[in-house]
């Protein structure tokens, strides 16, 4: 069961990871302006960064073992 | 180059090309695009302050650390779609050069239209505004038909579609009459954010 939740919050982690990547791109292969899209580039790569660090951070800290079994549940 | 437009380029460009206009769409048509996103937004301010204003304390139903995960999963989400609906309304847009005119469209983050019509084939250019809202806030349609082909542009939701009509048709009459373009653009008055 621990496995299983990793292996989805994996999968949910690469398509944060995924869908920053596009929107990174977008910036920058598509801007009409450089310095612009540099600004706008920089802004959404530093708060994306803390914001995917502290989503990963807060599924690690969460206690699955004791909400498992407060449902009646085992991993 | 039009000096508003020095630092800018696209992808295509000509050597001899200048960029005279760049149009997107009017910012209310953009904000209506995001009301969903304002609304989600709102809900989770609202959410939290009802939460701690009426003392409910939640961590007895949920874990504590599994409520954080949630919330902060919810910002992402709405931090990440954000930046996907600006992609996809501010990447729409249309560019008038003093060769041409490019709508590009983009439509969601995998699909992006481009299609030109060049300056001296345009034979009939019209603005439209309609409703109220955008009587108020001075936004519309332009349309640009070419002369014989069935080739047709829409600018959709534009600012001051009446300003962007009359400098199209300096262009082209500064182009037939081998008249300065720049000054065609300078003749142009627009009523608000174009210029």
């Amino acid at each position: 069961m621990r496995q299983l939740l990793l292996v989805g919050y994996g999968l949910l982690f690469l398509s944060y990871i995924i869908a920053a990547g596009f929107i990174v791109f977008h910036f920058i292969r598509y801007s009409f302006n450089r310095s612009l899209a540099s600004l706008a580039v920089l802004l959404f790569v530093a708060v994306t960064s803390i914001l995917i660090l502290a989503n990963a951070l807060l599924f690690l800290a969460i206690p699955w073992n004791k909400i498992f079994t407060s449902i009646g549940l085992t991993l | 180059m039009h000096k508003r437009y020095a630092n800018y380029h696209f992808i295509g460009q000509r050597d001899d090309e200048e960029i005279l206009l760049i149009i997107h769409r009017h910012w209310f048509n953009i904000l209506v695009h995001f009301l969903g996103l304002i609304f989600a937004g709102l809900v989770l301010v609202f959410g939290s302050f009802s939460l701690f204003w009426f003392s409910i304390d939640i961590t007895t139903l949920i874990n504590s650390q599994l409520v954080d995960f949630l919330v902060n999963t919810l910002i992402l989400f709405i931090w990440l779609f954000f930046f996907f609906l600006w992609i996809d309304v501010w990447f729409d847009v249309w560019i008038v050069t003093n060769r041409r005119i490019i709508n590009i469209e983009q439509k969601g983050m995998f699909v992006r239209e481009i299609s030109e019509l060049q300056i001296d084939k345009i034979q009939d250019v019209t603005s439209e505004v309609i409703g109220v809202i955008p009587s108020i806030l001075n936004f519309g349609n332009v349309s640009v038909q070419t002369a014989g082909e069935q080739e047709h542009f829409e600018f959709y939701q534009v600012p001051d579609p009446t300003g962007i009509k009359n400098m199209i048709s300096h262009i082209i009459h500064a182009k037939e009459d081998n008249e300065s373009i720049e000054q065609a653009i300078n003749e142009t008055t627009f009523e608000n954010t174009i210029k």
